[in-house]
């Protein structure tokens, strides 16, 4: 044998056992854990807890304001019940309208905007951050600014209609204004929002690819149609996501505007969630719906994700 | 295709002249090199004559209309830029008829002249494909393809092989050319590579700082360079200069020490040319070592040969003159033991050394 004692320290010279790897109390992986911990208890109780417990709970005949009444496993029931409702059907219908409507505006208007703004004017750096204030406000201060600047009688929008020899609209009193009301409100916050992106995407494109398509002799429309607005598709396109999903869980305009009146006429999906869970406290159905509207959106958003990844791809 | 009148042209960027009063005319399906270092006013040149550049003051035309104040899009120029600028969402086919598309051009016309563009740069099996996968040579042909598919009335190219790989330059400069003589576009090409102007040009225009050093055909710009700059940037190697003193002989050059033998009517040719400083410009191609000459053999002299080497089949040699040391070329077969460095007076410039102009003196003598 010509190394005798310890078996591993006698071969190492003095700098592998200076860069040896060290057995401390507290091992990599466990300071790791530690570090990461705080965080993951918070997730855990606040995200993971929450959505296993909905899940759950959609499966039981239950509501919380009578807890020793005892749960009832009830399997699909509450599913059954929901999808059989014509009411329910009514709500989706409602809030398509909504979405198709309010979404659409946005992006007309926010296209439009961005495209106008691409041009350099004196005070456009002003205009574009005046242009972004509304997005800055509380949801439901929003909504009852528009509730009062909408009221029948002696709101601003009726007094400005009669100025220009229009009669006086009832905004909230009846259904399809009061779809249109809540459209104009939702889009008057957000369409700030899609300037924002569509700004950002069209900076985006390379300014030699703008050269070539007048090189090539296209016509700003031509230009805007096949250039700009393709090669701004991805981000176009998260935020027509991300509308999509803000849009269709809209509360706060609808319970500031409408109450969801007349009668239950601009009830949202979200809306009839928001009652079906805190008005009657079913505590069962409602977390049957909030998971199906759970998956709606996350169906919505693999569409989108598969559709970027796609592009993605392409574009290299 | 047209010919090409460019008009006392200045362009300004605030204080910084790009081009300064430049005029040139360029010929019908002529291929015109604007050669340069970076920051001469070359690509701004080109810019202009897209349109996509204002110009501070002058004109362009093309055959007799005045483009001055014309958009781009309505010159029906082509360009084809430094930086691979294809349309990364459209497919290679779509790509190329963009610029027919963008005209309303009908279907049938579009799929013929795409079919022959294509057939021309070889890409049909490349035609569905997105540019994104494709190899920088590739993409510059689509980018080339994309030019020529619309027939265009000059054909403008900015450094378009600058990104493509030094091995498959050589070919595409070489394409290039030769599809420039068939097709008969009228041709701008940018460069800072004189090697690519010397191969391709019809007539180089040498600039610097904004303005026209020289204009000719490339063997004129290699045999007669207007002053020290043009000998300087054309040829490589890189041509010698060496300061000279005149000597009943001939010249006196490193420091007085050595005297390089003139025939008798270069001598006389140099007494007309007046009290100027001189210096005395050769390429390492007209520098040979050659092995006991006569006595009085000109443009022979003694110098200390510092070192030989090859690159590639080409043999060269370092020589010292008084501080600077100087390169030759051996293009002969080796030269023997203790050689003498010879000039080939015909080659051989003289420039005034406060102007920099080459001086028309005739140094091999018999005119």
């Amino acid at each position: 044998m010509a190394v005798e004692g310890k078996a591993d320290l006698p071969a190492m010279t003095a700098t592998e056992r200076a860069i040896r790897p060290r057995r401390d109390p507290l091992s990599d992986r466990l300071i790791l854990g530690l570090f990461l911990a705080p965080s993951l208890v918070v997730l855990l109780s606040m995200v993971a807890y929450p959505f296993v417990s909905l899940i759950y709970y959609s499966f039981l005949r239950f509501s919380i304001l009578r807890p020793q009444v005892p749960a009832e496993a009830v399997g699909f029931e509450n599913y059954a019940f929901l999808l059989s409702d014509p009411d329910l059907w009514s709500r989706f219908v409602f809030t398509g309208q909504f979405v198709f409507l309010s979404v659409g505006l946005q992006f007309l208007l926010g296209i439009t905007i961005a495209y106008i703004l691409q041009r350099d004017f004196r005070g456009r750096d002003v205009i574009f951050t005046a242009l972004m204030l509304p997005m800055m406000l509380c949801p439901i201060v929003v909504g009852f600014l528009w509730r009062y600047m909408l009221n029948s009688e002696w709101g601003v929008v009726n007094y400005l209609l009669t100025l220009v020899g229009f009669a006086k609209l009832d905004w909230l009193g009846v259904t399809q204004n009061a779809l249109w009301a809540v459209v104009i409100a939702d889009s008057w916050m957000w369409t700030p929002f899609v300037i924002l992106l569509a700004t950002a995407a069209f900076r985006g494109v390379p300014k030699t690819i703008y050269e070539a398509a007048d090189i090539d002799g296209a016509s700003a429309a031509f230009r805007f149609f096949m250039v700009t607005l393709p090669l701004s598709a991805p981000i176009l396109f998260i935020a027509l996501l991300l509308r999509l999903i803000d849009t269709f869980k809209q509360y706060d305009l609808f319970f500031a505007l409408t109450g969801g009146g007349p009668g239950s006429s601009t009830e949202t999906v979200s809306f009839a969630l928001g009652k079906l869970a805190f008005s009657y406290f079913y505590t069962g159905e409602a977390s049957a719906l909030a998971v199906i509207l759970l998956l709606i959106i996350i169906g919505l958003s693999l569409i989108f994700v598969r559709y970027l990844t796609k592009l993605g791809r392409q574009r290299g | 295709m047209a010919r090409v009148q460019i008009d006392q042209l200045t362009v300004r960027f605030g204080d910084f002249t790009a081009v300064d009063d430049l005029s040139l005319e360029i010929e019908d399906s002529e291929l015109v090199v604007f050669l340069g270092p970076s920051g001469c006013g070359k690509t701004t040149m080109l810019r202009c004559i897209a349109g996509l550049q204002a110009c501070t003051a002058g004109r362009i035309w093309f055959d007799h209309e005045d483009v001055t104040e014309r958009t781009s899009a309505r010159r029906n120029v082509a360009m084809v830029f430094q930086f691979v600028s294809l349309y990364p969402h459209l497919r290679v086919a779509a790509n190329i008829s963009f610029p027919l598309q963008a005209r309303g051009a009908p279907r049938a016309e579009i799929e013929e002249r795409l079919d022959w563009a294509a057939r021309i740069f070889g890409l049909q099996p490349v035609l569905r494909r997105f540019p994104a996968g494709l190899p920088p040579g590739v993409k510059q042909k689509v980018a080339l393809a994309r030019a020529v598919v619309r027939r265009p009335t000059v054909l403008l190219l900015d450094e378009p092989l600058s990104a493509i790989d030094e091995s498959f330059r050589e070919e595409m400069r070489w394409e290039l050319g030769h599809l420039q003589r068939e097709l008969g576009f009228t041709t701008v090409y940018v460069t800072h590579d004189q090697r690519e102007a010397m191969s391709l040009a019809d007539r180089v225009v040498l600039m610097r700082d904004g303005r026209i050093v020289q204009v000719g055909t490339p063997s004129e710009m290699f045999e007669q360079p207007a002053d020290e700059f043009a000998a300087f940037f054309i040829g490589s190697p890189s041509m010698n200069f060496i300061e000279v003193k005149r000597d009943p002989a001939g010249l006196r050059l490193g420091g007085n020490d050595v005297l390089l033998k003139l025939p008798a009517g270069a001598r006389a040719a140099l007494g007309e040319v007046g009290p100027r400083n001189l210096r005395l410009g050769i390429r390492p191609q007209h520098v040979a070592l050659i092995s006991d000459p006569a006595d009085d053999a000109v443009g022979t002299f003694d110098a200390p040969i510092l070192d030989r080497y090859a690159i590639g089949r080409e043999r060269y040699f370092d020589f010292a003159l008084g501080n600077d040391t100087l390169l030759g070329m051996q293009v002969g077969p080796e030269a023997g033991e203790r050689p003498k460095v010879a000039f080939d007076l015909a080659h051989a410039h003289l420039f005034d050394c406060e102007t920099g102009r080459r001086l028309p003196v005739r140094l091999a003598g018999a005119s």
